[in-house]
């Protein structure tokens, strides 16, 4: 019949369908991102994976982590020390400012660890692939690994400061192992000089893009790393002066701008003094997260009347607790030392009309006076003052209100949340001659070599008007601690200063008023708490620092 | 009227039927037999009931009045059978008019229910199924498909997790929580275990089901347990969901239009503190910030704000005026809730239509919320010869879902009731600063914020099915799903984020691109040898592929607010672009063998070989087997002469399904290690930068389920009471889990592995009563109940638990326990006054949350104090729906709850004293009996001084009893309607979720972990409507 045929030609044709599917038909398509067999074969994969240990260090600095939003920039840097509180009255406890009860658990911990080992991570890769990628010439590679190594040096550098012994990861990791364990310090310690050893070797004196590693950052890091390492049981005996022969290089290399103020000026970022920066711009695809400096040591002044919200004359602060000044970083500033006025803002102008029209657009809106004014004066002035004293106390308006950071003021830049980028544009100097001046005088006072110290002071001093030459038997640690916070804050890890010279415990309950009222700092807190969760991942093969839960 | 709407109607059908001029059915000669069919229970007429000749395929379909007309020959006997009601043989003789009344068959024992590519009676089942149908769903009145499902079928438990219109969002577990991953995310309400089942509608893999109107729906078929998921082996352990939308039916023209207007409120609203309430608040932050340092002698009367806000002052000011505002009041509003079905159906004996209409609104109870949905539905299925059919269906979806603003719940939970909405000239009030100057007001976000979503979906299927021999039958059916999803966001300037500045306002363009497919290949095989041997073969070839492609916009500082997001380049920077790809396919071979011995003895045998293209090379197939009995033990002889027992069946089931990790947070590639790009900025000019996307897993392959099922269908008193009991053991084993690595690898966010193992046990039970049937009065009831038991046996290597957090919650995967088990301090009340040294000695205050120190060392610490101290998952659920009718009018009402699960509960978080470090910028709080010196409760801590551990009083128990539905109808009598020309109708008054029981008293039980970013309101809904067919 027929139709029989039909049906054999139609199941025929069904069954052909069925046999002659491709065999690929569960192959995986892939339009994201490309295999490493190919990139390997691609010269150019050898710059992108060094350019991406750059991206990662520039990230990791200027945000801890966009998840979790900007709540946590630059904590574990300047708050608990002797120039940097939380913003809120002083009662209560805090953590990580005053070391009550602080917790394993703490994300910021977790973080910032993770973040150094990210960039670590970053650094690895590109030095196992060096061999790897076909077709890249020999001095583009050694100079590659070389960079890559300079960033793994620092990340190290951080870990083992704040952490102690830290597991040591050296290559690329390819399988899913937990059992890692922590490498004393001393070893540690060892790898990084090692890599900057290497990397100065490697990279260019004078690199052609501006914002690579040169060989003058290796050696002001390396000054950095050997001045630390000099106070350690296991320093080596040449460290300090190691440290001092290189930051004199640097000083050599990169003279002083003529005044603090052409320093921090905005047109003028690229001066003779810089050694290293991290860069940003304006165009979205070049800043990434964008320097957030601006946001530093900022109070909720646009809570005052005069004052918008939106504000971007002045820089928003960050949303935290992280970010307020102590009443002794003020008190730090001598008459004539022109670094005050360029780092502290004590008059803020109007914005806007007040709401009762006392207070027109260009007005002072609020004012701190350097000392007291009476409450008569007070009560006439149609704007806010705050006399000093009163900085942790409210006004209604505000908990907390101090005079602000100038220092990285970029007008115009719009504020944001803190877990949107931060969107500023200016070069954000990581190295100076400014500290290379302080390394140097460090390292010559521990040398013993005290006058060689004031007279290093004495020219940076000068520079910012304090022309009187220092007094080489006032050089101590605490002239030296004090005037890096004058020269470089918000700049440099001040926990990390006053950890290399074990003044953490006495500056910062002599002068953070909430540590001091909680009085918890001990010396367990020289290490800062392994992240729990790193415990917890690797069973326990990582241990916990003492005193910590 | 309804006979000029019909014509309107008609014409595209006649359209049709011209276009598809295929003929007509005739009969050869013999007498003509009319006659009417009605229901026993309500004398209704029944449409739609099949009518034909015993022995021959000759037959008709009873029209909308319930009447038929068939020729017949001399001696023959006439079946009347119909769906969910018993069927009825009439000996013709020399009857010409036959009427006849059939009664419904409770036990449903002749249900089909669908199995996955083949159906069959509900009485031949040797899985565990449980199913809706059109009847139950259209009972719920709910406006999408899941919220119908709720608290309906044992085991299948349903969390809403969104309460804004149209949102989709829910998690659903059949049988617990057998995968370690889940959709850990906002939207799903926290860290729930498991994952959702697999959806099928129409043949069709969907992963959410919100697009269907569940007016269209003909029947949801759950599959449970492995011998009945096990057809769908690549994805089964989970459970399906089988979805078939309505079809047409055969006959005369039949019309159903169904609708109905409702009124939407928010309800169980937590209280919250009005004006008076938060300035003795400010004055206890204010003293409990002098305990948090140690000051205990400080009290609320040491206390004059005017210290911390100037007289003249805005603060100062309301609090002497005493402004209260109830920001939570002006932001609600009632919204109106309506839809419209009309259906219809008919067809000529060869060809059989089938067309439906929909429409639905919903608004919120949040202004600037609303769902509006249209579904169009077309269906056409025609026997081209006597051994081919072809068909096809259509279902589209229109929808538009304004999700309205995401700030604005949070800013009504957040304002000071001390401040006024209003300027004094009575005008709106935007911005409050210098008084507040973080959050707007909200009442200018409805207008200025806008989150848009529309999209269009279309599933449909074209089949052509063969039958060449007696019983062999193949089907060819290739089934496309598309779906075009565009998300537009505007802030405009007036709103929280832009703060009034117009260089802050933003817009946001995502497009979604999703096409799948699925094609299956079905060769059927049913033979009986004899009466007791009956066999059903059913081969399966499958492909399925999806395929998405996105793309996204945003950008800020827009020229003008009209644009809204329809002008992106408008905006003068650009914030976010970026587009991508994802593909992922599924190959299947299936084999069913269903025998049947004697009606009595039934066995079922499965098999699958599935492949999935996001496991790893060389680890992409997998072989899935099952097999079940059943013994209908109720038809032997011995079981026969026992009084009472009208029906029995035993049911055992033993077999494996797989988990491809889609859906538990493995993407395609996600096996695979690759590199991906980003930028920098090295010398003022982008440079590339290269990176390692993860770590690979070659070995990655499927997870699997292995389940046993003993189930036990029974009848008593002719079925007046009847039921099923199942209990069940599913063994999960590797399980692909994403698994957390050291950070210094540089890959701490872990990598896919298959790991652990994890076992579900449980017990389900459904029951259905009469309690009362005389005639007029009918009283029944319908209960379920299911208690679920999820362990985890095994983690990877010598670990034995991962403590992790989501949403603010502490977890746990420890072996033992419950997987993602509440891991956290344990909150032991407030430490009081008299206990100050004792609180001294762990570094806090009184009006600190005491926890407990559970190793008594005096010291809290993170890995001897914290303790297992609750579950995300129910101890068990359950629902019971009365029914009663009593002549014309029908009354019933419907509960279900949730028992037994703790949540870190968002609302009291936020609503507890938010900023309580600065009096200044203290957000509105919960009205809580909160800790003073002078009264020392132990229900919430001191305002300010919440000690480190706070967050413990935060973990809820989240248990509740909801009613689901209040349905009070009535039916118009016949007399009536057949004076109109009308088949039926029923008006009737319905209440949604009017009450819901819940010691909980945040925002919302079943979403308690979500962040008030987003949220809404829980609502209830009066419902009015009605149901008409002719």
């Amino acid at each position: 019949m027929k139709f029989i045929n039909y049906k054999s030609i139609a199941i025929l044709l069904v069954t052909a369908l069925i046999f002659t599917d491709c065999s690929d038909f569960l192959d995986e398509e892939n339009r994201s991102s490309i295999s490493i067999e190919t990139a390997s074969s691609n010269t150019e994969t050898f710059d992108q994976l060094v350019a991406s240990v750059y991206e990662r260090a520039r990230n990791y600095t200027t945000c801890y982590t966009a998840f979790k939003g900007g709540d946590m920039y630059y904590v574990l840097e300047d708050l608990g020390t002797d120039i940097a509180t939380r913003k809120s009255a002083v009662s209560g406890t805090n953590e990580l400012n005053d070391y009550v009860n602080m917790s394993s658990t703490n994300w910021v911990f977790h973080v910032y660890w993770e973040n150094q080992y990210l960039i670590i991570a970053a650094a690895n890769t590109a030095i196992d692939n060096a061999e790897i990628i076909e077709g890249v010439n020999e001095d583009a590679k050694n100079r590659g690994v070389g960079e890559a190594k300079f960033f793994r040096a620092w990340s190290y550098f951080n870990l083992v400061e704040n952490f102690g012994d830290v597991p040591l990861v050296l290559n690329q990791v390819q399988s899913a192992g937990t059992n890692y364990t922590r490498t004393p310090e001393e070893e540690v310690y060892g790898q990084i000089i090692s890599d900057l050893e290497d990397a100065l070797a490697a990279v260019d004196e004078d690199p052609e893009k501006y914002g690579r590693v040169s060989k003058d950052a290796v050696r002001h890091l390396l000054s950095k790393v050997l001045l630390t390492r000099g106070y350690k049981s296991y320093g080596a005996s040449d460290d300090f002066t190691q440290a001092a022969s290189l930051a004199e290089t640097i000083i050599t290399n990169y003279p002083l701008v003529p005044t603090f103020a052409s320093l921090i000026d905005i047109d003028n970022q690229r001066n003779s003094e810089v050694v290293f920066s991290y860069l940003f711009g304006s165009d979205a695809t070049l800043q990434g997260w964008g320097n957030s400096r601006h946001m530093m040591y900022k109070f909720d002044y646009f809570k005052y009347p005069g004052m918008l919200p939106t504000s971007s004359t002045y820089q928003r602060g960050f949303n935290n607790n992280a970010s307020a000044l102590t009443p002794f970083f003020y008190s730090l500033f001598e008459p004539g030392d022109e670094r005050a006025d360029l780092t502290i803002r004590r008059v803020i102008y109007a914005e806007t009309s007040s709401e009762d029209g006392t207070i027109l657009p260009g007005d002072t809106a609020i004012y701190f006076p350097e000392t007291a004014w009476s409450q008569a004066k007070i009560d006439a002035a149609p704007y806010a003052v705050v006399n000093p004293g009163n900085y942790f106390t409210s006004d209604g308006f505000t908990a907390v209100h101090y005079p602000m950071f100038r220092k990285f003021d970029e007008p115009g830049v719009v504020w944001a949340q803190p877990d949107q980028r931060s969107e500023g544009t200016r070069d954000m100097v990581m190295m100076r001659s400014g500290e290379a001046y302080l390394i140097a005088a460090e390292a010559y006072l521990k040398a013993g070599n005290k006058s060689k110290a004031a007279e290093l002071l004495t020219t940076l001093r000068s520079r910012s008007g304090l022309t009187t030459a220092v007094d080489e038997n006032d050089v101590d640690l605490d002239f030296i601690l004090d005037e890096r916070a004058r020269e470089l804050a918000g700049e440099v890890n001040r926990w990390m200063d006053l950890k290399r010279t074990s003044k953490l415990i006495e500056r910062t309950l002599a002068h953070n008023p909430h540590a001091a009222l909680n009085n918890a700092l001990t010396d367990e807190n020289y290490l800062r708490p392994v992240p729990q969760s790193e415990i917890d991942v690797t069973n326990g093969s990582i241990v916990q620092n003492t005193g910590y839960n | 009227m309804w006979r000029r709407l019909l014509n309107g109607i008609y014409i595209p059908l006649i359209i049709a039927g011209l276009l598809l001029t295929f003929p007509a059915l005739s009969q050869d000669g013999g007498r003509m037999i009319t006659g009417k069919v009605t229901d026993g229970e309500n004398s209704e007429a029944l449409p739609g009931v099949s009518v034909y000749v015993a022995g021959t395929t000759a037959g008709t379909i009873t029209d909308v009045q319930g009447e038929y007309q068939i020729n017949v020959n001399d001696g023959a006997t006439l079946i009347f059978s119909y769906v969910g009601y018993v069927s009825e043989e009439v000996a013709v003789g020399n009857q010409s008019v036959i009427d006849i009344t059939l009664i419904p068959d409770i036990t449903s024992l002749d249900e089909i229910v669908v199995i996955g590519y083949g159906e069959m009676k509900r009485s031949d089942l040797t899985g565990s199924v449980v199913s809706m149908d059109s009847k139950q769903i259209e009972k719920t009145n709910k406006v999408d498909a899941i919220s119908a499902l709720q608290g309906q079928a044992p085991g299948v438990v349903v969390q809403r997790t969104s309460n804004k219109p149209g949102s989709g969002n829910f998690n659903i577990r059949i049988r617990g929580s057998s995968t370690i991953n889940s959709n850990e995310t906002a939207e799903r309400a926290g860290f729930n275990p498991g994952q959702n089942p697999l959806f099928i509608v129409d043949g069709i893999f969907v992963s959410d089901i919100s697009f269907l109107n569940p007016a269209d729906i003909e029947r949801m078929d759950v599959l449970k347990d492995a011998s009945a998921t096990a057809i769908y082996g690549s994805r089964g352990s989970n459970g399906v969901v089988i979805i078939q939308t309505k079809k047409g039916s055969d006959g005369k023209l039949t019309v159903n239009y169904n609708n109905y207007f409702g009124i939407k409120q928010a309800t169980h609203l937590p209280p919250m503190m009005n004006g008076e309430d938060f300035v003795t608040l400010m004055e206890d932050v204010i003293v409990g910030q002098q305990f948090a340092s140690g000051n205990l002698s400080y009290r609320r009367s040491d206390v004059d704000l005017i210290d911390y806000f100037p007289a003249e002052s805005e603060i100062y000011q309301n609090i002497q005026n005493g402004v209260s505002t109830d920001w939570i009041d002006l932001i609600k509003q009632n919204g109106f809730q309506t839809n419209h079905t009309i259906d219809l159906s008919g067809g000529n004996g060869t060809t059989i239509y089938g067309i439906g209409l929909g429409y639905t609104l919903d608004e919120g109870a949040v202004k600037g919320e609303d769902f509006t949905r249209y579904n169009l539905r077309g269906n056409l299925s025609s026997d081209l010869t006597d051994w081919l059919n072809i068909s096809y269906n259509n279902y589209v979806t229109i929808a538009k879902e304004n999700a309205g603003s995401f700030e604005g719940f949070r800013s009504a939970y957040r304002l000071k009731p001390i401040l006024s909405p209003y300027n004094e000239d009575g005008s709106l009030r935007f911005s409050f600063a210098p008084a507040e100057a973080q959050i707007t007001n909200p009442l200018f976000d409805f207008d200025n914020e806008i989150r848009e979503t529309k999209y269009l979906q279309y599933i449909g299927d074209i089949a052509l099915k063969l039958q060449p021999a007696e019983g062999l039958t193949f089907t060819t059916k290739f089934s496309p799903n598309l779906k075009y999803t565009r998300y537009g966001e505007f802030r405009g300037q007036y709103t929280k984020s832009s703060k009034g500045d117009p260089t802050r306002t933003r817009a946001y363009i995502y497009n979604y691109n999703d096409f799948s497919y699925t094609w299956d290949n079905i060769l059927n095989y049913e033979h009986s040898f004899s009466d007791a041997h009956k066999l059903n073969a059913t081969f399966v070839y499958s492909q399925y592929m999806l395929r998405s492609e996105n793309s996204k916009v945003q950008s800020r500082n827009l020229a003008s607010g009209s644009f809204l997001f329809y002008n992106i380049d408008g905006g003068q920077t650009v914030n976010e672009w970026n587009s991508d790809f994802s593909k992922q396919t599924l190959e299947s071979y299936t084999a069913r063998l269903n025998y049947s011995l004697m009606d009595k003895y039934l066995f079922t045998v499965t098999g699958r070989y599935d492949g999935a293209s996001m496991l790893a090379e060389g680890n992409k197939w997998a072989f899935f087997p099952s097999a079940a009995f059943a013994w209908r033990i109720g038809d032997e002889g011995f079981m026969q002469s026992i009084n009472g027992i009208s029906d029995a069946k035993i049911r055992l089931s033993y077999g494996q399904t797989g988990n491809n990790g889609a859906g538990g947070g493995l993407i395609p590639l996600g096996s695979q290690s690759f590199l991906d790009f980003s930028t920098t900025n090295i010398g003022d000019a982008a440079v590339t930068t290269a990176y390692i996307t993860g770590l690979a897993n070659k070995d990655l392959t499927w997870e699997k389920t292995t389940e046993l099922n003993l189930g036990l269908d029974f009848g008593f008193l002719e079925n007046r009471i009847y039921g099923s009991v199942d209990v069940y053991k599913r063994k999960n084993t590797d399980i692909i889990f994403r698994r957390e690595l050291s950070t210094v690898t540089g890959f701490g966010s872990g990598t896919f592995e298959n790991i652990g193992e994890s076992t579900n046990k449980g017990v389900e039970f459904g029951l259905n009563t009469i309690n009362i049937d005389n005639g007029t009065f009918k009283w029944t009831t319908g209960i379920n109940f299911a208690k679920n038991k999820n362990t985890l046996d095994k983690l990877y290597g010598d670990r034995d638990e991962i403590i992790f957090n989501v949403g603010n919650a502490n977890l746990i995967h420890k072996v033992g326990e419950s997987i993602g088990a509440i891991y956290d301090y344990q909150y032991e009340g407030i430490w009081q006054l008299d206990e100050a040294a004792e609180a001294a000695e762990y570094n806090q205050q009184p009006g600190q949350v005491k926890v407990r120190d559970i190793d008594g060392d005096g010291e809290i610490t993170p890995e001897n104090d914290r303790t297992i101290i609750g579950n995300v998952s129910p101890k068990w659920t359950g629902g019971i729906t009365n029914t009663l009718n009593y002549k014309n009018i029908d009354f019933s009402f419907f509960v279900y709850t949730s028992q037994g699960n703790t949540v870190w509960s968002k609302s009291h978080a936020h609503g507890s004293f938010q900023h309580d470090d600065n009096v200044g910028a203290l957000f509105n709080s919960n009205k809580v009996d909160y800790w003073t010196p002078e009264g020392q409760s132990q229900d919430w801590y001191q305002p300010g001084n919440g000690g480190p551990y706070a967050r413990a009083i935060f973990y809820k128990d989240v248990s509740y009893f909801r009613v689901g539905y209040i349905t009070l109808g009535y039916t118009l009598p016949r007399s009536l309607l057949d004076r109109a020309g009308i088949g039926n109708l029923r008006i009737y008054a319905t209440a949604q979720n009017p009450f819901t029981f819940s010691e909980y008293d945040g925002w919302d039980p079943e979403s308690a972990n979500r962040d008030h970013y987003g949220i809404s309101f829980l609502t209830r809904t009066f419902i009015g409507g009605l149901n008409l067919s002719f």
